[in-house]
């Protein structure tokens, strides 16, 4: 993907009477791209996307696309085009007329609107319910409309704000995909906010994650994953485990830490020194487990026992007590899940899955 | 509980239609029957079938002339504000917390003061100003005090809007006023309708703030109740005009109800 920049936000601030909402977030999306914010809600990532589409004025700072400052534009003129967390499609028109209106208001000719009605409607493949009323609609359906009404006008930058929320998970998973395959048809830049982490994963080419009116950390999705800098985005996305321990001796980037009375092995970048606390977040399916004491180089290795197991499908996580008395989560796929709670267990994972978090 | 369901059920189906019937239409029959009995008096009794007092009504230039300016200031007022009324309602709507509760209240504050002393003021007001009485007094008043009606009408239906609704217009390139007119009027309109067939109702109807701010020109509850026990035989010539009012605003208000535009509940 090429690095061209389409949107450039810079120190957002927006203070809603004594709340502040965002607090200098700065951002640069690329042309092509699906970016997704996550963040809890009142993070500020919707206040974001409002402020990008200009149905919101920032209290400071900046936004471009392409360069030109649009900071002061009204929504009406701006290249961008949101969908709603509620949708917000028009309840007393048809499919066609919602579909149509962005075109109707321009004073496009009557046939070229008809052409490119059916186009995105064949898109997003709902073109047999181009008569129908928005409200007989189902929710899957109202949702390729509300996609349909904005993407009929070829926005530079489409923004979603959660329109996924209010549909069951069966419905959201389909509509995941769907929403994959026309982002790479139409190939526009998609900025996508959600809370559910599992969302951000499936959809996302890059990763925003925001809490507190900041943004904490961007990056690819498989990077913000697997180094994320903070306590708050590993707890936040996926499961983890984090462990409070000293830092005892260094080594170069390897860093042996002490941990309720444990000696953990970790890899490091990060300049630290003995005596300094550190967070160490390891994800619970780099952690494996075995009955025999393994002897390999470069891992950590503890004992304890299985207190619980939580079947998922798929896999099954356990909850594992170790000898200093710490409790640690471990999935394993249900095919290898051959342990039951009381047995006495090995775990271990490889010294660079652990990740130290700055807080 | 169940069992007693059914018995609770008619008891209440009983008593809902007892007290439609007899306090509201039972009185309505009456004015109906001495319309067009051959009487001028209210006694008990059928004289015979008579278009007389009907006849009568239509000769009476002042009773045309009273109907005439009820309404004509009844239009007046509901058009003006509507107009007047719509955007405050999107804003008290549109505010938060507190403020919101805070004009509302005062909206509603009219509604609990007792009309005659409103008409009182408003006499007092138009003399203080030294402005002529007349029928632009009356409808000015009527104005000022069926603004809170409209707010109060209107306010429920565009507090269930989405305001991301016209966000959305905005979104798509439509200005605000393209906005009011594609999206928000489309949707408040049976609302609005409502609004106007009560406001009109309620002008038509007014009598105190009328009695205290007309001048010569009168309007149909002031001028009844300037003729009653004035004239002989006036009676039944009021209860003909009532005939006809309460019938066409019947069919009125059935026509709209039928057609969908104004919802009930």
């Amino acid at each position: 993907m090429s690095k061209d920049i389409v949107l450039r936000v810079v120190d957002i601030w927006k203070r809603f009477g004594q709340v502040e909402a965002l607090k200098g977030v700065s951002l640069d999306v690329y042309r092509g791209e699906l970016l997704v914010l996550l963040g809890p809600s009142g993070s500020g990532k919707s206040t974001l996307l409002r402020i990008i589409a200009g149905l919101e004025y920032p209290t400071s700072g900046k936004i471009y696309i392409d360069g030109e400052d649009i900071t002061d534009l009204p929504p009406y003129k701006r290249d961008t085009s949101m969908i709603f967390q509620h949708l917000a499609l028009f309840p007393h028109m048809t499919v066609y007329d919602n579909v149509a209106y962005g075109l109707k208001i321009r004073g496009i000719p009557k046939d070229e609107i008809d052409r490119r009605v059916d186009e995105v409607l064949e898109l997003v493949r709902i073109r047999h319910l181009k008569d129908r009323k928005v409200t007989q609609l189902s929710g899957g359906q109202q949702q390729r409309v509300a996609i349909a009404r904005s993407l009929i006008l070829h926005p530079k930058i489409l923004l979603l704000d959660e329109p996924l929320g209010a549909l069951d998970l069966k419905l959201r998973k389909e509509l995941h995909i769907e929403l994959r395959r026309i982002h790479q048809e139409v190939g526009n830049t998609w900025i996508f906010v959600t809370h559910d982490q599992e969302e951000a994963l499936t959809l996302a080419d890059r990763i925003g994650v925001m809490n507190d009116g900041k943004l904490i950390q961007i990056g690819d999705k498989w990077d913000v994953y697997e180094q994320p800098k903070t306590r708050f985005v590993a707890e936040f996305i996926g499961e983890t485990n984090i462990f409070e321990c000293r830092v005892v001796e260094v080594y170069g980037d390897r860093v042996y830490a002490e941990w309720r009375g444990l000696k953990l092995g970790v890899k490091t970048d990060r300049e630290v020194k003995p005596g300094e606390s550190m967070y160490l977040s390891v994800r619970p399916e780099y952690i494996g487990l075995s009955k025999d004491k393994p002897s390999n180089e470069g891992y950590n290795i503890f004992h304890g026992m299985i207190t619980d197991e939580v079947f998922r499908g798929s896999y099954v996580m356990y909850s594992i007590k170790l000898d200093n008395g710490e409790m640690v989560k471990v999935t394993v796929l249900s095919k290898d899940a051959e342990y039951d709670p009381g047995d006495e267990i090995y775990l271990y994972w490889r010294v660079d899955k652990g990740v130290p978090l700055k807080e | 509980m169940v069992k007693y369901d059914r018995l609770i059920r008619l008891v209440l189906s009983g008593y809902t239609i007892f007290t439609i019937a007899f306090f509201i239409y039972l009185p309505i029959a009456v004015i109906y029957i001495y319309s067009v009995n051959d009487t001028p008096y209210f006694i008990p009794e059928w004289r015979g079938f008579t278009l007389e007092w009907f006849m009568a009504a239509f000769r009476r230039r002042d009773l045309i002339n009273s109907l005439y300016n009820s309404v004509l200031i009844a239009i007046f007022v509901t058009a003006v504000s509507m107009a007047i009324a719509i955007p405050p309602s999107f804003y008290i709507v549109r505010s938060r917390g507190r403020i919101k509760n805070i004009f509302l209240l005062y909206m509603m504050i009219p509604f609990v003061i007792p009309w005659i002393i409103i008409g009182i003021s408003s006499y007092i007001f138009y003399w203080y100003i030294g402005m002529p009485k007349s029928l632009l007094t009356a409808a000015l008043s009527h104005i000022v005090y069926s603004i809170p009606l409209v707010v109060t009408l209107l306010a429920p239906r565009l507090y269930t809007m989405d305001p991301d609704i016209e966000n959305a217009s905005m979104d798509l390139g439509a200005d605000p006023i393209q906005t009011f007119r594609y999206i928000v009027f489309p949707q408040i309109f049976p609302a609005m309708l409502s609004a106007a067939v009560i406001t009109f109702a309620w002008s038509f109807d007014n009598f105190i703030i009328s009695y205290y701010t007309l001048g010569d020109e009168l309007t149909w509850p002031v001028w009844v109740f300037s003729i009653l026990g004035k004239v002989p035989r006036i009676m039944p010539v009021i209860n003909a005009v009532s005939v006809i009012i309460i019938t066409v605003s019947s069919i009125a208000l059935y026509i709209v109800v039928k057609k969908g535009l104004v919802r009930l509940i």
